[in-house]
């Protein structure tokens, strides 16, 4: 209880309560214009939180991806391009919402149903993933490898739009993860005689270039042969609308509330299975909205109920996908990969010991997740005009300023040059993933991933090489084995019932997010 | 994304074969005085990645070969000659930024990247001057956002 109450007692410093603010107004900023998102800015944002303590980085990252989620709805609805992929079903009732002069209603619903399905998920993390990391301090290397090779399966089934792009990609990801000293005899791996390498591939720059270089090269090559298509632009906050159209009332939030609970508890579902992701859990909750409703034909043609779905469901996803994070060390989704990345720069393993090493950080994360949704809140309410204007800014402004962004934060990792390099390679290496259409969500994860699934299957293969029967008394392992081989199977099942249907988006960032 | 996976997956494979045969056995040793060998999980991983990307190339032959019609959508070829070229071009531009960032400092590479950048975008042409504003002011701003708000000292 005392670890408890020193954490939180933490998180409520002048200090850390301004870097949440920062970072929920930097995430909003960011998910607002077109084509950025969440993931895009902690990536280069991680670097940035060198000088600071572990709860204050972690509690800023935490406050951009919560303001990053809500800032895809800022553009979804007033331009009807989603800010951020997720936020994609939000612009079916958004945007109509916008052309009846009811934009401001419609920002504002979807501001309170982020923070609504936020503050859920939340709650649902804080109070399962201690008793989480207590099963999970019981498995052993075997089970942990089980559990790893089941969460990449999931992870390369689902953020992409085929299961065999994603598992070449999540393999591809944990092998560039061993190169660097080997773990057991501290020899050289795959260095090339580069001394830098000596370390391992930094995930940060990686990050950087993988996520925002290349999609920002993507969208300037989109922009300069001319593929891109107007969207249009609309003002919404004329003082002449009556005051009804620019608020959204007690009553009409009620009247939403079932559809909030009901999108919080599937984000939420859906957030703590690894690899599943933000953009499922909101077209998951608009259509069980439109389901569950008496009048399902107006969905999409501005209801406020089609908006409060999406957001929550998609809000939800974002504490949920610490569950597996914290109590696991298995990153859900982009997010939680790169804030891995931010952990370690800290000296903090992320995983089932983190309770026991590091209980004071953990609920000093917890209350400033929770003290980031009311400052998300707040920001979102009197910041929603200057959003606004954001998003009318031209890209052609935008894009060139974010190359020497992503340059001066790749740099930033360890001050070096190298990382520069890492993070170019690795854009041009993103920009043919995005092109090729395997899933970099999913190449990043298998990378975080990789280490620690390096020691659990060897500790695994040392412990019963000589009895290898003897994995058959280890329930859990059986359990995951026969789920990864059943999911693969499932997995492999939908996508060649959906693969005629669905064309290739190579704009879109893909799952994971 | 038949023929790109075919494509793709050949690549990878032969990509994966050259790892196991050429990469690494001369980069991991394969040799430990106890417990495993430095290249087990390397290996493993690899020959796990070369089934994968030949069951890509394979499946999609196999469509091909069973003559499956295919969408519109799905026949389009993801890379264009005008994409090979925008990726070079970048890929220089990302170069030529690199070495002034090590040789003239951040500022000029910044000035540099944004020029390019902002070129690309179709600004010289329709917004001189504010192409002109955004090269001197935009990298300017970043480094000193950098050194006093993030104390990082990028160089100069």
């Amino acid at each position: 209880m005392e670890t408890i109450l020193a954490g939180i007692s933490d998180a409520f410093t002048l200090v850390n309560i301004g870097y949440i603010a920062f970072g929920v107004f930097m995430g909003i900023m960011v998910g607002a214009i077109p084509g950025l998102n969440g993931p895009m800015a902690i990536a280069v944002a991680v670097p940035l939180t060198y000088s600071m303590t572990p709860l204050a980085a972690v509690a800023f990252l935490i406050g951009i991806n919560k303001g990053g989620t809500y800032g895809g709805s800022v553009s979804a609805i007033l331009l009807n391009t989603p800010g951020s992929p997720e936020s994609t079903s939000t612009a079916f009732d958004g945007y109509p919402l916008v052309k009846k002069g009811k934009g401001l209603k419609a920002l504002k619903m979807a501001l309170y149903s982020s923070v609504s399905g936020d503050i859920f998920s939340d709650i649902v993390l804080f109070t399962v993933a201690a008793p989480l990391a207590i099963i999970a301090l019981k498995m052993g290397p075997a089970e942990m490898a089980a559990v790893f090779a089941f969460s990449l399966t999931i992870v390369a089934g689902l953020s992409g739009n085929s299961l065999l792009r994603g598992l070449i990609a999540a393999v591809l990801g944990a092998f560039l993860s061993t190169v660097g000293l080997d773990i057991e005899t501290a020899q050289p791996r795959l260095t090339m005689g580069i001394s830098n390498l000596i370390e391992g591939i930094p995930i940060i720059p990686m990050t950087i270039g993988l996520l925002a270089l290349s999609e920002i090269l993507i969208q300037i090559e989109t922009t300069l042969l001319g593929r891109e298509t107007d969207t249009g632009r609309n003002r919404i906050f004329s003082k002449d609308l009556p005051r009804e159209d620019r608020r959204v009332s007690f009553a009409e939030y009620k009247s939403c509330l079932r559809t909030i609970v009901r999108s919080a508890l599937i984000g939420t579902g859906v957030g703590a299975v690894p690899g599943i992701g933000a953009i499922v859990a909101g077209f998951l909750g608009y259509g069980a909205a439109k389901r569950a409703s008496k009048n399902p034909e107006e969905f999409g043609t501005g209801k406020l109920e089609g908006i409060a779905a999406t957001e929550a469901a998609n809000s939800a996803v974002i504490g949920a996908n610490l569950i597996p994070l914290l109590a696991l060390g298995i990153p859900g989704s982009l997010s939680a990969a790169i804030l891995i990345g931010a952990f370690l720069m800290h000296g903090v393993d992320p995983g089932p010991l983190i309770f026991q090493e590091h209980g004071r950080l953990v609920y000093g994360i917890f209350a400033a997740m929770f003290l980031a949704n009311w400052i998300n809140f707040a920001i979102g309410n009197f910041g929603l005009r200057f959003f606004a204007l954001l998003v009318s800014v031209p890209k052609a402004i935008i894009h060139p300023i974010l190359v020497i962004f992503c340059i001066a934060g790749a740099y930033a990792n360890g001050n070096a040059m190298f990382s520069v390099a890492v993070m170019m390679v690795f854009a041009v290496v993103g920009y043919f993933m995005r092109k090729m259409d395997f899933s970099f969500a999913t190449f990043i994860i298998g990378f975080a991933l990789g280490s620690t699934f390096e020691q659990s299957v060897r500790q695994s293969v040392i412990l019963f090489k000589d009895q290898p029967l003897e994995l058959f008394q280890h329930p859990i392992v059986l359990f995951f084995t026969a789920l990864t081989v059943f999911s693969l199977w499932r997995i492999a099942r939908t996508k060649n019932r959906i693969a005629p249907v669905r064309s290739p988006d190579t704009t879109a960032p893909d799952n994971g997010s | 994304m038949r023929k790109s996976d075919i494509a793709s997956g050949l690549v990878l494979t032969v990509f994966g074969l050259v790892s196991l045969w050429l990469i690494i056995p001369v980069q991991i040793s394969g040799h430990s005085d106890y417990g495993l060998a430095p290249d087990f999980f390397p290996r493993l991983l690899m020959w796990f990645f070369v089934l994968l990307a030949a069951a890509l190339a394979g499946s999609r032959l196999l469509e091909v070969r069973r003559g499956a019609a295919a969408s519109g959508a799905q026949e389009t070829s993801p890379m264009e000659p005008a994409d090979w070229l925008f990726i070079g071009a970048a890929a220089a531009v990302l170069a030529i930024a690199y070495l002034l960032m090590e040789y003239a400092g951040f500022i000029w590479a910044g000035v540099f990247t944004v020029f390019c950048g902002g070129l690309a975008m179709g600004n010289l042409r329709k917004h001189p001057v504010r192409l002109a504003l955004m090269c001197l002011a935009a990298p300017v701003l970043v480094y000193m956002v950098f050194r006093h708000l993030f104390l990082v000292f990028l160089p100069t």
